[in-house]
């Protein structure tokens, strides 16, 4: 028989998972990954993570999902939840590289770098562009041989892989790179294997943490989806041309590309917004104006036809 | 600013044997840039830009001058431009325009004194919709300008059979009258507007005005009631204005005499005519015109302008529906062009091939987005 807060906790557990799937129903993809980091920002990754489940229950083909549940999930110090989902999912999509990827760097996370190496290199070989996958992959491999002690990695290939695989995470995710990671290089040369992982492992981290920040991007969509009201405008077109300085000085990565451009989007839905508050001031001052009328029949039905579009937007 | 030199502009063009002509300067005393248009060499409108936050005069920054000096110059293209692209919409519009299309941009030559090129067009809307009230109106008005009073009469008259319940179309009837000095038959067509819109300060102004008229051709201009009558009209005339002021609200209060009155008429003339909506209603007809006409050459910086010369005439009191109107387009084509750097960015993104996928979903939405705002401004257009 359960006690009174094993009941309660059940009770909890079972309310979230309901508000969880009722917020997969109303929202799009790229806004569940939203609403996921701001539960994780507002110290509760455990709703988060409640709520990826619940999106790949709805959206189990959307791989990059798994990514952020096992780095969520990690952060939350609850790794089954992901574990589980990255397992059903693997029975179902063997080959797909993402899979793969994920629940490789869900076993390096959880120290298992013998599985985690085997996966990531699997997802590798099927994806050779995922810069992160690499990295991960690298530190599996430089896990495994510094346990093995006594060996001079020097002349092994394997050494050769690991810098291959950290020249091509710093080519395709340059984001990656930060001191500790170039630190990490260095004594990787040195033939200083623990301290090279400590240096790695702690670039890894941050690359992590950064990847479930619930950046400015974030919050502007958060806010236009979940508090229209207290939508900032301002705040977004000064993000916009923050994101059109760093590209105007080459220093955008791929995301910050994809952001500015979902950013103009959302601008553009705002500007939508902005011509329906004026044609609504309009017609308060003038009931009968038929121009304006018109116009607001034009825009209603311009919306039902755009805003599932907007919703398919893939962060 | 001994040292500093601002440059006149001046730019001409020729068009269908008339010789026109766009001057803009700097107004020291005013702080102000002034543009003005010329018709064979005859002034026929200016305009007054205040530049914001700076006295020049006092500036000793040269990066500051020259930012000015930047500022003078661009509103002089912007009206160069204007012109310009105001005779090319004419000849578009001889091919292709319906009436709507010539009244509006009749009603833009209108809000640059351009008479002649006015009446034309609006003879042209004619033609093409002769049951379309607003030109018989319009049409009025310009009749009025020239000072051909009989033919802008029949023109009002016209326009009221076509739509009785206007209170602008009475409203210009009685100014009509007021010109020719029939002021029993303009207050008659002031009431009347009055029926329609009981706030209607420019008619107030006219009654008042027409009151103080008939006070001293009846040669009684101490008759009280006349009087009365007059500041009564001018008291409704300043409250229902937007603009308040305090030296107003005093003469307002102390009026008695034919002369106090007259004094009170010019001053809230002046208060009415600076708060004239007339030259940005005409620039809302401009650009409606453009947006229709004109689609893929207009520039997102002239949209940008419009858009923030729109806002910033309805923040500083202009609250009209039309107004309000002309912002719902203009942001809406303005869309456009967000439109078209999303699509620009997700390109970029789809050629880097680790992103490709989530390039190529939200390309598709982004150009999906466009086409559809495309093919709603065409409809749009087509029924509007």
């Amino acid at each position: 028989m359960q006690t009174e807060e094993q009941l309660k906790v059940e009770k909890k557990f079972n309310q979230e998972t309901k508000d969880s799937r009722l917020l997969v129903e109303k929202y799009p993809l790229s806004i569940i990954s939203s609403l996921a980091l701001y539960f994780n920002s507002k110290g509760t990754p455990e709703k988060a993570i409640n709520l990826l489940v619940s999106a790949l229950e709805k959206w189990p083909e959307e791989p990059e999902l798994y990514d952020q549940l096992v780095f969520l999930a990690n952060k939350a110090g609850k790794p089954k939840e992901a574990e589980e989902k990255l397992l059903e999912a693997q029975t179902f999509y063997p080959e797909n590289p993402l899979v793969c990827g994920s629940l490789g760097k869900h076993y390096f996370l959880e120290k298992n770098f013998t599985s985690a190496k085997n996966l990531l290199e699997k997802s590798v070989m099927l994806n050779p562009e995922d810069g992160a996958n690499h990295l991960f992959s690298a530190l599996s491999s430089l896990a495994i041989q510094r346990e093995d002690k006594g060996i001079n990695l020097s002349e092994l290939p394997e050494l050769q892989q690991i810098e291959k695989d950290l020249q091509r995470s710093k080519e395709l995710n340059p984001e990656i790179v930060t001191d500790d990671f170039l630190k990490g290089k260095e004594l990787l040369t040195q033939n200083n294997y623990s301290e090279a992982f400590k240096y790695l492992e702690k670039s890894l981290n941050s690359y992590l943490n950064k990847k479930i920040e619930f950046t400015m991007f974030y919050q502007l969509f958060f806010s236009f989806y979940m508090e229209p009201e207290k939508f900032d405008l301002e705040k977004l077109k000064k993000f916009i041309q923050e994101l059109e300085k760093k590209l105007s000085l080459s220093l955008s990565s791929e995301k910050e590309l994809n952001h500015l451009g979902c950013c103009y989007i959302l601008f553009f839905i705002n500007l939508i917004k902005s011509s329906e508050e004026q044609l609504e001031k309009a017609l308060i001052l003038d009931p009968e104006f038929e121009g304006a009328r018109k116009t607001m029949g034009f825009l209603e039905k311009m919306k039902t036809e755009m805003l599932p579009l907007i919703d398919s937007l893939r962060f | 600013m001994d040292d500093v030199r601002l440059p006149k502009h001046k730019e001409k063009i020729g068009y269908r044997g008339n010789s026109y002509a766009v001057e803009t300067e700097y107004d020291s005393l005013l702080n102000r840039v002034s543009v003005r248009l010329f018709k064979n060499r005859r002034l026929v409108c200016s305009r007054s830009i205040r530049i914001k936050d700076v006295q020049l005069e006092k500036s000793t920054d040269r990066k500051e001058i020259e930012k000015i000096k930047e500022k003078i110059a661009y509103y002089h293209r912007e009206e160069y431009a204007l012109l310009i692209s105001l005779f090319e919409l004419s000849q578009k519009l001889k091919l292709n325009g319906d009436g709507p299309a010539h009244h509006s941009l009749g009603l833009v030559f209108l809000g640059r004194e351009l008479l002649e090129e006015a009446k034309e067009e609006f003879l042209l809307a004619l033609i093409k919709t002769p049951t379309y009230s607003p030109v018989y109106n319009h049409l009025g008005i310009v009749y009025l300008k020239l000072g051909m009073i009989e033919e802008s009469i029949k023109n009002f008259q016209t326009a009221l059979k076509i739509s009785p319940d206007f209170a602008d179309y009475h409203h210009n009837l009685g100014t009509a009258f007021l010109e020719k000095k029939s002021y029993l038959e303009a207050e008659k067509e002031f009431q009347e507007a009055l029926k329609f819109n009981p706030r209607y300060q420019e008619v107030y102004l006219n009654l008042g005005f027409s009151c103080l008229e008939r006070g001293g051709i009846e040669g009684d201009i101490s008759n009280e009631t006349i009087l009365k009558e007059a500041l009564d009209n001018f008291k409704k005339a300043y409250q229902f204005g937007y603009k308040k002021d305090l030296r107003m609200e005093e003469l307002l209060q102390k009026a008695f005499t034919w002369e106090d009155l007259s004094r009170i008429y010019m001053l809230l003339k002046s208060l009415l005519t600076e708060g004239s909506s007339w030259e940005i209603k005409s620039l809302c007809d401009y650009f409606r015109l453009r947006f229709k006409y004109d689609p893929k050459v207009v520039e997102k910086k002239e949209v940008e302008d419009y858009l923030l010369q729109l806002s910033q005439e309805i923040v500083e009191g202009k609250n009209y529906p039309d107004l309000r109107h002309g912002l719902a387009l203009a942001y809406i084509f303005y869309s456009r062009y967000i439109l078209k750097l999303a699509e620009k960015q997700f390109q970029n993104l789809m050629q880097l091939s680790r992103e490709k996928d989530r390039g190529v979903t939200n390309l598709t939405v982004s150009q999906e987005l466009g086409r559809k705002v495309e093919a709603w401004l065409e409809e749009f257009h087509m029924e509007t």
